[in-house]
């Protein structure tokens, strides 16, 4: 997550969110040594949100349960691999479980590949925990900053993030030059870092 | 060590979204390692697109954790169990030395499958088994004859895994009942990568069973989707991996180490 600033404002919320990231990070790495009620812990503190995550991957509930199953059960076998200070607790878990859901998603399409567009609209109204306090900045930063580029790029970006679209699916579906979508992500992509540096 | 420029912020963001092909990704992951700004820039990269893929909350169905929870838990009850010091020296004898060869044609031979799904992990994996192929493996089936035996409950089967040279020694025991994947490492030092196991079943295409320690005994709980392609015969196989393993579930490292399973 991004470095703290000290904030009277949000303090008392920021403490709470730092605990319970702090008891997360402390579970997750005694998952990795094997401790059941430690995995326990974070199935409890996680899998709502990671059943909101294969779920906007997985609209289909019965697909969506299956990854979640799958996503768990990778976390078990890769906990030791987490790295305390390196990475917060809960982008780690998501980003397991969302290359995890990609990788059912890429096995089943094979050819096939619907690209995200309204569908995959950033959830603005979805209400995440008080807890995740800098997830939520975030998002509404994310948010935000992916109003700014065109909206093919846009469309782009959350095609490749949210449905595992490859270059060449891309530009297939544009009909459009390899070397352009290319070319066009990469400046999207740099323009977007530059207002997501602003805004967090 | 260097700053960050728009090219590098470019790619780092790249491979977070899954863009890279697999060379570009495997530079990335070699840039990781050796960049600590590249890789905090990586970092950044995951928590700014973490929440584009946050949905609503959703209180998953309860038989979801029992599930999950059963899968998982075998791996309690069988550290309780007493050794078993024989069986493992008669499975090396009989899986150690014809294995890699084995594994390498199967390699070999699922490599016009592969093409179709361009997939490059599969290509550096038929590479390295011919690489394989023609290097001396003695050295390597007499490691694996000597390699010790290991706690836990009977498997049903068993495999000897070795390296060319004798340099990677390991050794896998399937408990069917448990639905996992014993590990035992005896050489397996791939810093700073991470070794990652793979179920090669006869279709000659590799699926990822998950990263292992370097050195001792690791547990695999084996997904449900993935239980039917362990059988006798089914080759394992061991590519060096960064740190939360091959990226798109698609090797990015060689075939370092290789060995079959056979009943035990």
């Amino acid at each position: 997550m991004t470095d703290p600033k000290p904030d009277p404002v949000s303090s008392l919320s920021e403490h709470r969110a730092n605990a319970e990231r702090d008891a997360l990070t402390q579970a997750l790495l005694r998952t990795g040594e094997g401790d059941k009620n430690a995995f326990e812990f974070v199935y409890k503190q996680t899998s709502a949100k990671l059943f909101g995550v294969c779920l906007r991957i997985f609209p289909d509930r019965i697909e969506a349960e299956e990854a979640l199953q799958d996503a768990f059960i990778n976390i078990w076998n890769r906990a030791a691999r987490f790295e305390q200070g390196r990475a917060s607790p809960i982008s780690w878990l998501v980003t397991v479980t969302r290359n995890r859901a990609i990788d059912r998603l890429r096995a089943q399409r094979k050819a096939q590949y619907e690209p995200a567009e309204k569908a995959a609209e950033i959830a603005d109204d979805a209400p995440l925990a008080d807890a995740m306090i800098a997830a939520e900045n975030e998002g509404a930063a994310l948010h935000d900053c992916i109003e700014t580029l065109n909206t093919k790029d846009a469309d782009f970006i959350r095609s490749a993030f949210l449905k595992g679209a490859t270059y060449a699916q891309l530009a297939e579906h544009e009909k459009l030059p390899l070397g352009t979508v290319k070319s066009r992500i990469r400046r999207a992509l740099i323009s977007l870092r530059g207002c997501m540096e602003v805004r967090i | 060590m260097s700053a960050m420029t728009e090219a590098d912020i470019a790619l780092a963001g790249e491979y977070v979204l899954g863009l890279l092909d697999n060379a570009a990704q495997a530079q990335a992951e070699a840039r990781m390692a050796s960049d600590p700004l590249f890789a905090r820039e990586v970092e950044n990269w995951r928590n700014y697109l973490v929440p584009m893929v946050m949905g609503q909350d959703e209180t998953p169905p309860a038989f979801i954790w029992e599930k999950i929870s059963g899968t998982v838990s075998a791996s309690k009850i069988e550290q309780d169990n007493p050794k078993r010091p024989h069986f493992w020296r008669y499975a090396g004898i009989a899986g150690g030395g014809i294995a890699a060869a084995l594994a390498a044609i199967l390699f070999l031979q699922s490599l016009p499958d592969s093409v179709p799904d361009q997939e490059a992990g599969e290509e550096s994996f038929a590479e390295a088994a011919a690489e394989r192929m023609e290097a001396p493996n003695e050295a390597a089936a007499d490691a694996a004859a000597a390699a010790p035996a290991f706690d836990a409950v009977p498997a049903n089967l068993a495999a000897s895994i070795v390296g060319a040279d004798g340099k990677y020694r390991l050794t896998a025991r399937y408990d069917n009942k448990a639905k996992q994947m014993l590990i035992n490492a005896q050489a397996l030092n791939v810093a700073p990568l991470y070794p990652e196991v793979w179920i090669v079943p006869k279709d000659g295409k590799a699926r990822s069973l998950g990263l292992v320690a370097a050195k001792g005994e690791s547990r695999l709980v084996i997904a449900s989707d993935m239980q039917k392609y362990i059988y006798e015969g089914a080759a394992i196989v061991i590519t060096p991996e960064p740190e939360g393993g091959a990226p798109g579930g698609v090797a990015t490292g060689p075939a370092i180490a290789t060995g079959k399973l056979v009943q035990s």
